[in-house]
């Protein structure tokens, strides 16, 4: 298409153009085609802007023509375009297209078991109306032992050998009975246990404290839930760690009683472990509840024969629970003739080694890249 | 604590039913038991007899050779035990005899040579009868048991059961104690008090005291003086039992005291009166600077905190903790003073903490004892001990100058119900307060006052009692209740207030739960950029905090004044400690092929004065960290090249989820980098010009080692000051879709290396304002033909037009005036792309 279009050669471009629409044979080819004849540097496209330069009869007479031939040749080219997508799926396959080769994808990330676990009770028990809230690590020994029943020297303590934190006394206020300022000559001062007292610091050794500012903050009743890490001084081994995770959940109304605690947990067995799933009751001690039982559940291992996950006895301990006792409620601000709580509280670690099989709750820690992709996370 | 079934079985008003039932009862009552042995009678053909002669193997130098007689024929038998003797009564297995193996499967006694000699038999060991776990030596019976006759008619079946007792029931660490608890539990009664002869009263009295100033540490002091003692072995019942359950026999004056503790829990002490100077017994305060040589062969220095039983010149004992190793009772000891004291609880609990000194006296006192016991206990000891002939009580004195007024209490059998969800009838709740009180008295209120009996001082509120019933009745009995009464909670309206109270560093319920919020989210975005979740302890080393943070870091660090390892001595004050570790571990398992990304949220402390905290707690946070190390996409047949990740892809995966939560953040050099930050490489990121986290390679000697072609790159974000910049952010707001397409352009600018590209973006954005959608940098190269300070930037833009009808020669204007631009402000040489 060297020669000039004119509106005489019009006819002769024409044929020469779906001619040439006719003999492309790649997409590529008629792409390239398609700009040629009708792209904005094409003669098609500069005799048609020529068209306003000429005078109304003669735009009257080439202007529907020119009209009429770009749709013939767009037509032209569109159904060749779909031939073409036509016969690229006529093409036989030689075997060269293996399908079984592995996709591509950025890899996924797993949830650590102990996060998945963690979630799936809290989500129990968020559905059955309880807030979650976020405690703290570092607690008061008041907060931690003296408000909920834990007093100095109680043999209570015993089971939460505790980690104390070291205070530097240097610009630090300590409120409570001796109030002292230490020596403020370095920061490798440190505030005795004495000079501190119920304002000790403490790695918390339960995730209970939380009951704290919540019942002293607000007026019941309510729902609350909690989850985080505690810790203990206990030696390392394969089911202890000095730091492990709890969730505690309490619920504080005007009439509750065990009976509505007992039913409340069956509901939460059923809903993470199944509705099938045996739950008994035994009486416990805790000093901040009374009565207190412990939770057991039909181990889901060995369906109650008896195995290594539930050291031969058939059932699981879950959780511990009891009644907020009275004396908690009323050194927290209310008064325990008109108010009522039930309380609970679990080691997640506990739920997701016998979840899963996990032998040893050091693993949890170790972070062991290929212990964690094990989980369906 | 163990407890022998038979011995419990003494004090209860009927026969115990078979064991299962025994423990099944136990788990319910909440008394877990640990372990259960069965000292089943799994043997036949064990006779009684005597030794008559003991020689020595003629071939072996530790066996010996003895002679037995079995009432009607004489055996000849090689036994090991060290501690046969001639005259012992035994336990002899006879030829035939079957015997409990040791893996369960019975053997039968052969004749069988031993180097050399025949041995018609075997002289048995308690564990080899199944009897116990003593395997020390032979099991010496008494003398009075008839020879010949089968070992069953002397033993009969039983059973030594293992229980975790509540730290709160102190009075279950007797056999009484536990004999109470099933005398309730089956008969609804008290157990059988022991049958006892009156109490010795003598005329003479010994001289004891308690100082004016201790007696709220000792209130009660019994002794005994005995003479006429002959220190030797204790009885068959006494140190068969004793043995059985794990304690060493000594001699029959400190098995007596020890078999009284484990009878009726009242620890007790036997001194020899020889030794004690004065004549004098005084409970006081020890005086600063005294000793006492102690029966675990150690000594200890002694203060005025410390209580000590004294004669007239010094401590002969620490009270409720242990004796004193001169008074102790010796083989040549004939006078022996028995001591029977009621020792405060704390006081134990503290001294024996402090000491570090926990025997099975402390472990009692600390818990609790029974002040009205005590002359119940020294009787017990006087009546063993006087089974022996000769023996007689001198004198007697009892100190009790206050003794406690009963504990009543106003119970009410509604309320009772009430905290259990279902009715207790009256008569099932005073049938069980029988056996529990001294008194029960019923008001026409409706109301009883209840006095428990001493040994129960955990019973002081309605809720104990509730407790009780629950324990007594059975957990079923609630479920029998439970269809038609408990109220499960459902989702309600929780009270507003309660999301803005104080937690931590007076940070609202709402706010804290927020940032961890946010911590999950950047979690959820990270797990789909392939960083797994991980968990490291809150404790780490003093050393890792100096080698990853710094040394300023360490000095503000949280320290634990109790660690329990070195490792493990300080709170974290930064979560890449943690990851870190993952990386070494991860790496040196032999792992250095896979790829690591992990990230963890969690909880952060520290001193440091810039932290927000609140007296006296330290400065904590939430914070969101992640570690990269590897390549990041996986091996690939249609990706061919290796893509390391690294510290650009950390910036940039960060940047993106951020703003995915709301977070718009720029960068800056940071202020303070950690110890182990590459000089190079570390970035800190802001929202609203306050820093909120960082990204940086890790540049210790490990992570840089050359083997590792791949950086270790970490980012750390601070979710709690994230959620107080995004607190109180203006919401979302819709904004039309732009028509116009975008138009692409490319540039090219030569400038000083010292120029960032976020100067050259700032320059175009400056001049170019709502028209440029973005700009992203294409290539930057140092070359020498460029000059040595310079560098050759090449960058794309996307320009928005207000509408679809741009020229050409308007976007070439544009782009002119942004070259001109870059010209003026970072005098940059601009070459069109």
């Amino acid at each position: 298409m060297t020669e000039s279009l004119t509106f005489e050669n019009l006819e002769s471009f024409r044929a020469q153009a779906l001619n040439a629409i006719e003999k492309a044979n790649t997409g590529q080819k008629l792409e390239k085609l398609r700009i040629n004849i009708l792209g904005r540097k094409s003669s098609f496209q500069s005799l048609l802007s020529g068209l306003s330069r000429l005078s109304l009869e003669q735009k009257r007479a080439q202007g529907p023509r020119l009209n009429s031939l770009r749709h013939e040749l767009e037509e032209a080219i569109e159904s060749k375009r779909r031939e073409f997508s036509r016969l690229t799926l006529q093409i036989k396959d030689d075997g060269t297209n293996d399908l079984t080769l592995p996709g591509l994808a950025a890899p996924k990330g797993r949830r650590h078991p102990l996060s998945v676990v963690g979630r799936r009770i809290l989500n129990v028990f968020e559905h059955l109306g309880f807030r979650y809230v976020e405690g703290r690590e570092i607690e008061l020994d008041e907060n931690n032992f003296t408000l909920l029943n834990i007093p100095e020297d109680h043999p209570a303590r015993d089971l939460h050998d505790t980690l104390y934190i070291k205070v530097p006394s240097s610009g630090f206020q300590v409120p409570g009975p001796e109030n002292k300022t230490g020596d403020v000559s370095g920061s490798k001062n440190f505030f005795s246990n004495a000079q501190l007292g119920i304002s000790r610091l403490l790695l918390r050794t339960h995730t209970t404290p939380v009951w704290v500012p919540v019942m002293r903050g607000a007026k019941p009743p309510y729902r609350v839930v909690t989850m985080g890490r505690v810790f203990r001084s206990e030696a390392v081994d394969a089911t202890h760690l000095p730091g492990f995770s709890q969730i505690d959940a309490f619920y504080v109304d005007k009439s509750c009683s065990m009976n509505d605690l007992t039913a409340t947990l069956e509901i939460w067995v059923a809903e993470l472990f199944g509705p099938e799933t045996p739950v008994r009751f035994r009486p416990s001690y805790f000093p901040f509840t009374e009565p207190s039982c412990e939770v057991e559940i039909g181990c889901f291992v060995c369906l109650g024969k008896g195995c290594a996950a539930c050291k031969k006895t058939g059932w699981i301990e879950m959780l511990g629970a009891g009644m907020i006792h009275p004396s908690v409620i009323q050194r927290l601000g209310h008064d325990p003739d008109q108010w009522r709580g039930f309380a609970f509280g679990l080691g997640i670690e506990r739920v997701a080694m016998a979840l899963y099989g996990v032998p040893d709750i050091r693993f949890f820690y170790e972070n062991d890249v290929e212990f964690i992709r094990q989980f369906p996370g | 604590m163990k407890y022998f079934l038979s011995w419990v079985q003494e004090f209860l008003p009927g026969p115990l039913p078979d064991v299962d039932h025994v423990v099944a009862a136990l788990e319910q009552l909440g008394l877990s038991v640990a372990g259960l042995e069965r000292t089943q009678t799994a043997f036949e053909g064990v006779v009684t007899a005597q030794v008559e002669n003991v020689g020595n193997h003629p071939n072996a130098e530790r066996l010996r050779l003895a002679t037995v007689f079995d009432g009607s024929h004489r055996h000849q038998v090689v036994c090991g035990a060290v501690n046969l003797a001639k005259g012992q009564c035994v336990a002899l297995a006879k030829i035939g005899a079957r015997l409990p193996g040791e893996d369960g499967k019975s053997f039968v006694i052969e004749t069988r040579k031993i180097r050399g000699i025949e041995s018609c038999g075997m002289i048995c060991s308690a564990r080899e009868l199944g009897l116990g776990q003593d395997a020390q030596g032979i099991m010496v019976l008494p003398q009075d048991w008839v020879l010949g006759r089968p070992m069953q008619s002397y033993i009969a079946p039983d059973a030594v059961i293992d229980l975790e007792l509540p730290s709160n029931r102190w009075d279950l660490m007797s056999h009484l104690g536990l004999s109470r608890e099933l005398a309730i539990y089956f008969w609804r009664a008290s157990s059988k008090d022991h049958q006892l002869s009156n109490p010795v009263e003598t005329r003479q009295k010994i001289s004891i005291s308690i100082a004016e100033n201790a007696l709220s540490a000792c209130a009660r002091y019994e002794g005994a003086l005995l003479s006429g003692i002959k220190v030797g072995p204790s009885s068959w019942t006494v140190s068969h039992r004793l043995r059985a359950l794990g304690y060493p026999t000594i001699n029959n004056v400190v098995d007596a005291t020890n078999y009284v503790m484990l009878e009726l829990g009242q620890p007790l002490h036997a001194f020899d009166w020889a030794k004690i100077k004065g004549e004098t017994i005084q409970v006081r305060w020890a005086q600063t600077g005294e000793r006492l040589a102690a029966l675990n062969g150690r000594s200890y220095e002694l203060g005025p905190q410390d209580l000590v039983i004294a004669d007239a010149e010094r401590p002969v004992a620490l009270a409720g903790i242990i004796g004193g190793e001169e008074t102790k009772v010796v083989e040549t000891t004939t006078d022996v003073l028995i001591e029977c004291a009621w020792f405060a609880r704390s006081h134990v609990r503290r001294r024996s903490k402090a000491l570090g000194l926990s025997t099975e006296s402390s472990q009692r006192f600390e818990r609790e004892t029974d002040v009205v016991l005590l002359g119940l206990a020294v009787n017990r000891t006087l009546e063993i001990l006087k089974e022996t002939p000769g023996v007689s009580v001198r004198a007697t004195t009892s100190v009790f100058p206050n003794p406690p007024l009963p504990v009543r209490f106003e119970l009410s059998p509604d309320l009772v119900s009430k905290t259990l969800g279902f009715s207790v009838s009256n008569e099932e709740l005073f049938s069980l307060l029988t056996p529990l009180c001294e008194e029960t008295e019923k008001f026409d209120s409706g109301r009883w006052l209840v006095t428990p009996k001493s040994w129960r001082s955990d019973l002081r509120l309605n809720e104990d009692i509730a407790e009780e019933a629950l324990r007594y009745l059975g957990f079923e009995k609630i479920s029998k209740h439970q269809d038609d009464s408990a109220r499960i909670p459902a989702i309600t309206n929780i009270p507003d207030e309660l999301q803005w109270l104080e937690g931590e560093q007076g940070r609202s319920f709402k706010e804290l739960t927020k940032a961890r919020y946010y911590g999950d989210r950047l979690v959820e975005l990270f797990l789909g950029d392939g960083f797994d979740e991980a968990l490291n302890h809150s404790m780490v080393s003093g050393g890792q905090i100096e080698e990853i943070c710094g040394p300023q870091w360490l000095a503000n660090a949280v320290q634990l004044e109790n660690p329990v390892s070195a490792d493990m001595a300080f709170v974290r004050p930064s979560l890449s400690l943690g990851l870190y570790q993952n990386w070494l571990r991860n790496r040196r398992y032999g792992k250095g092929g896979t790829p690591m990304f992990l990230q963890e949220l969690g909880y952060v402390h520290s001193w440091d004065s810039s932290w927000p905290s609140q007296a006296p707690m330290p400065g904590s946070a939430l914070h969101w960290a992640a570690a990269a190390w590897g390549p990041f996409w996986p091996l690939h047949w249609k990706r061919q090249e290796e893509n390391n990740f690294d510290f650009w892809q950390m910036t940039g995966t960060l940047e993106q989820s951020l703003r995915r939560i709301g977070a718009f953040v720029s960068r800056r050099k940071p202020a303070n980098p950690m110890a182990s930050w590459h000089p190079h490489f570390q970035i800190e990121f802001c929202c609203q010009g306050v820093d909120i986290g960082y990204v940086a390679q890790i540049a210790t000697e490990e992570s840089l080692d050359h083997r590792w072609d791949s950086p270790l790159i970490v980012a750390e974000v601070n979710l709690d000051r994230l959620e107080s910049l995004l607190r109180g952010r203006a919401s979302v707001r819709y904004a039309p879709v732009p028509g116009a397409e975008l138009i692409r352009r490319d540039l090219s600018v030569i400038i000083e290396k010292s120029i960032s590209w976020g100067k050259i973006l700032k320059c175009v954005q400056k001049e170019l304002g709502d028209l440029l959608e973005m700009a992203a940098p294409l290539d930057v190269y140092v070359a020498p033909k460029l000059g040595h300070s310079k560098k050759s930037v090449a960058f794309r833009v996307w320009l928005r037009p207000p509408n679809d009808a741009v020229r050409v020669d308007e976007i070439n204007e544009w782009l002119a005036r942004a070259g001109r631009r870059l010209k003026m402000d970072i005098a940059a040489e601009v070459r069109h792309g």
